[in-house]
């Protein structure tokens, strides 16, 4: 329990130090102005607390600022105009590496698309030079194919068994 | 719910304005922010990190940077924030390669002896052990160098911010990317350990007069 109220009373403290900062700050809202000024005018303890911070923060000004330079202005633009060149040179190696990269991908596109027509159209010559060996039995004996005039009659011979009797004598 | 307007800073901040000159590739808008601001940001370095030349090097990669992120640059903020916000980042990536070359240091020479030394003086003379005369500024600005250096990073930061560059607490929560109430809470805890740091310089006497007349304006106490 007294642990309990002991953590109550240091976040107590702790709000109440941080809205004091925060007072000298100018950063209350106006509901915590009226809060702090109201613990200010009855706790000692409080505005001493209040007069050190001020004091403290008042010691600071005692550190050395610095002021315009214009050397350092210099070398620092100097050094911004080297940055901005490497900059654009990096900038114009990357383009060109994009552009032979553009190019290499063109050609080797290029390159590509030349090899499948190459193999598409040698595809179509396979299959007509196919058919031609395919029809080469019917080529050779063109001369004796020739008289007959119709399938038909072709046909009816091939069912008379004509060509079945061929067989069997090359047999 | 109320609708929060979002400020035109490009009407509100004339270094906003300069800023979009530079994204617009004008060389003379970005000499003048860096004239402007210099000085500023190299106090801040100064105070936040030791060594001038350091100083100098972080304050010239802020700059650096802002002249890289020209392109990208939406005034969605103060110039000050967002240059402060840099200067954050810049800050903390050297804070932190520091902190790793002391840890090596330390380890290469099993050293502790390294902020306290500066403390023990600092307490040595707020203690009267030191002869009792008037400290002139130059110790008086050493001193709260030294109170500050004992503080940590982000309570100096904010600190410094708040002190020397007017900022408010949302600028400082926006510039640290922190939220508003946790600013409050650093920066409470930053001058309640400033203001403990240098109490007995501030009670020993040492400096009635200077206390009298900043305080002249502070109610008495009883």
């Amino acid at each position: 329990m007294n642990t309990e109220n002991s953590d109550f009373q240091d976040t107590e403290e702790l709000d109440l130090n941080e809205d004091l900062v925060a007072y000298l700050d100018g950063e209350l809202s106006r509901d915590s102005v009226s809060r702090v000024e109201d613990e200010l005018s009855k706790n000692s303890e409080y505005r001493l607390r209040l007069m050190q911070l001020q004091q403290a923060w008042d010691l600071m000004d005692d550190l050395p600022r610095v002021g315009s330079d214009e050397a350092f202005t210099k070398s620092t633009v100097e050094l911004v105009v080297v940055a901005a060149e490497s900059e654009t040179n990096a900038t114009v190696v990357r383009r060109k590496t994009w552009q032979s990269l553009a190019w290499g991908i063109g050609l080797v596109g290029t390159l590509a698309a030349a090899w499948a027509g190459f193999l598409l159209v040698s595809q179509f010559n396979d299959r007509d030079n196919q058919a031609l060996l395919k029809d080469l039995p019917l080529v050779q004996e063109i001369d004796i194919y020739d008289p007959i005039e119709t399938l038909e009659f072709l046909k009816q011979l091939d069912e008379s068994g004509v060509f079945d009797e061929e067989l069997e004598d090359d047999i | 719910m109320q609708e929060q307007t979002v400020p035109n800073y490009e009407d509100l901040d004339p270094d906003v304005r300069l800023m979009l000159q530079v994204r617009d590739d004008n060389a003379a808008a970005f000499e003048e922010l860096v004239t402007r601001y210099q000085g500023r940001l190299l106090s801040l370095f100064r105070h936040l990190i030791r060594g001038q030349d350091h100083a100098e090097d972080l304050a010239q990669e802020v700059f650096l940077r802002i002249y890289r992120a020209r392109k990208r640059y939406v005034p969605g903020a103060k110039f000050s924030t967002w240059m402060y916000k840099i200067a954050h980042n810049v800050a903390s990536n050297a804070l932190r390669s520091a902190s790793r070359r002391r840890e090596v240091n330390i380890v290469s020479k099993s050293s502790g002896a390294l902020p306290s030394f500066s403390l023990e003086t600092l307490a040595q003379a707020a203690s009267g052990l030191m002869p009792a005369r008037q400290i002139d500024s130059a110790e008086r600005a050493e001193m709260v160098r030294l109170a500050m250096e004992s503080l940590n990073d982000r309570q100096r930061m904010a600190l410094l911010l708040s002190k020397f560059e007017g900022m408010t607490y949302a600028d400082i929560a926006e510039a640290m990317d922190l939220s508003t109430p946790a600013v409050k809470s650093l920066l409470s805890r930053a001058r309640g350990n400033l203001r403990d740091i240098l109490e007995p310089y501030i009670d020993k006497g040492t400096m009635d007069k200077d206390v009298e007349s900043s305080s002249s304006g502070q109610e008495q106490q009883d």
